[in-house]
């Protein structure tokens, strides 16, 4: 109780809310990545659920960490320092890439709510800036943390981070081939007739035209 | 043996009612990721007040260990003190010697006079 009696019970908390942040914002992006890779088959909805779940809780994580901080009478920041990347004292660069991650995800988490304002095809490209928002939260977290020396924070960063990160790299690693030209056909033999290509996605999706 | 044709104002309330449990469903499933995350907070502030506890333990620890040196440092400057003080108890016999007896102070006086 001493511990939570001197000043230090708003530095705690906020180190506390950070971690959460941290957690919440991993289990979110890997949920949504699932999602993204279409690798659970069935229950999407469901996924999709927690998915939002887990973004409002970071988003509410942040916020507890940000303003607990503004009570802290060592560190005493100001409004500024809080809100402006890179303008506080405290580890200001580190500091800076977790303000700009934070409100990246607020503004790519309040988008969801006005997806049909914005059009769904613009949104989702809007919300692939998520996993960049949850990168710089990572450096944040391991370069301007209190904690991050500590096993248990790297035990638990690792085993909420890892499976994001895998899936994250398979996702851009699967955008990047998609992305690349198809390879030039080996040149074919001259006996054999060159057949035309069929418009394949056209022939699928829209009947014949009469 | 006929069916009944199919009542379209029944179809639709059924419709309505399966998709609002539907959505009570997930609803139900978010909230339960966000109390996931208000439990993941409470489990930080457990791990955050053991570290803080951890580290004022070392803290009390090093400090502790800097009196203990002190102390050490004090008895050394006591052992110091102790050999320069039988140095001077050596040099006064010497002078003594020299001198036939006197202060260590009034020795060379006596020796130049």
């Amino acid at each position: 109780m001493s511990i939570l009696a001197d000043t230090t019970a708003f530095w705690v908390t906020s180190r506390a809310a950070g971690i959460a942040a941290m957690v919440c914002s991993s289990a979110a992006v890997t949920a949504g990545l699932l999602i993204g890779l279409k690798a659970v088959k069935t229950r999407t909805a469901e996924l999709r659920a927690i998915h939002e779940g887990l973004a409002l809780a970071t988003l509410a994580a942040i916020a507890l960490h940000a303003f607990v901080l503004l009570l802290d009478p060592w560190l005493h920041p100001s409004l500024g320092d809080i809100l402006v990347p890179f303008a506080g004292d405290y580890a200001p660069f580190w500091t800076g890439l977790g303000i700009i991650a934070a409100w990246t995800l607020l503004a790519l988490g309040a988008s969801y709510y006005v997806k049909d304002r914005i059009g769904a095809a613009r949104w989702r490209r809007l919300h692939r800036f998520t996993a960049l928002a949850w990168v710089l939260s990572v450096g944040h977290a391991l370069g301007a943390g209190t904690d991050a020396g500590a096993p248990w924070f790297l035990a638990s960063m690792a085993i909420v981070v890892l499976p994001a990160l895998t899936l994250l790299i398979v996702r851009l690693s699967g955008s990047e081939k998609a992305k690349a030209p198809a390879a030039p056909a080996a040149p074919a033999p001259r006996s054999e007739p060159v057949r035309p290509a069929r418009p394949r996605a056209q022939s699928l999706l829209r009947p014949p035209a009469a | 043996m006929s069916t009944a044709p199919p009542d379209p104002e029944r179809a639709r309330a059924e419709g309505a009612r399966r998709l609002a449990e539907m959505k009570a469903r997930l609803r139900r499933i978010r909230n339960r990721a966000l109390a996931a995350g208000g439990a993941s907070f409470v489990l930080a502030l457990a791990a955050v007040l053991y570290q803080q506890h951890e580290d004022a333990g070392r803290t009390a620890q090093a400090a502790s260990g800097q009196v203990e040196a002190g102390t050490d440092e004090s008895s050394w400057i006591d052992q110091a003190t102790q050999v320069l003080s039988d140095d001077d108890h050596e040099s006064d016999g010497q002078a003594s010697d020299d001198d036939s007896g006197g202060s260590s102070i009034s020795a060379p006086t006596t020796s130049v006079s």
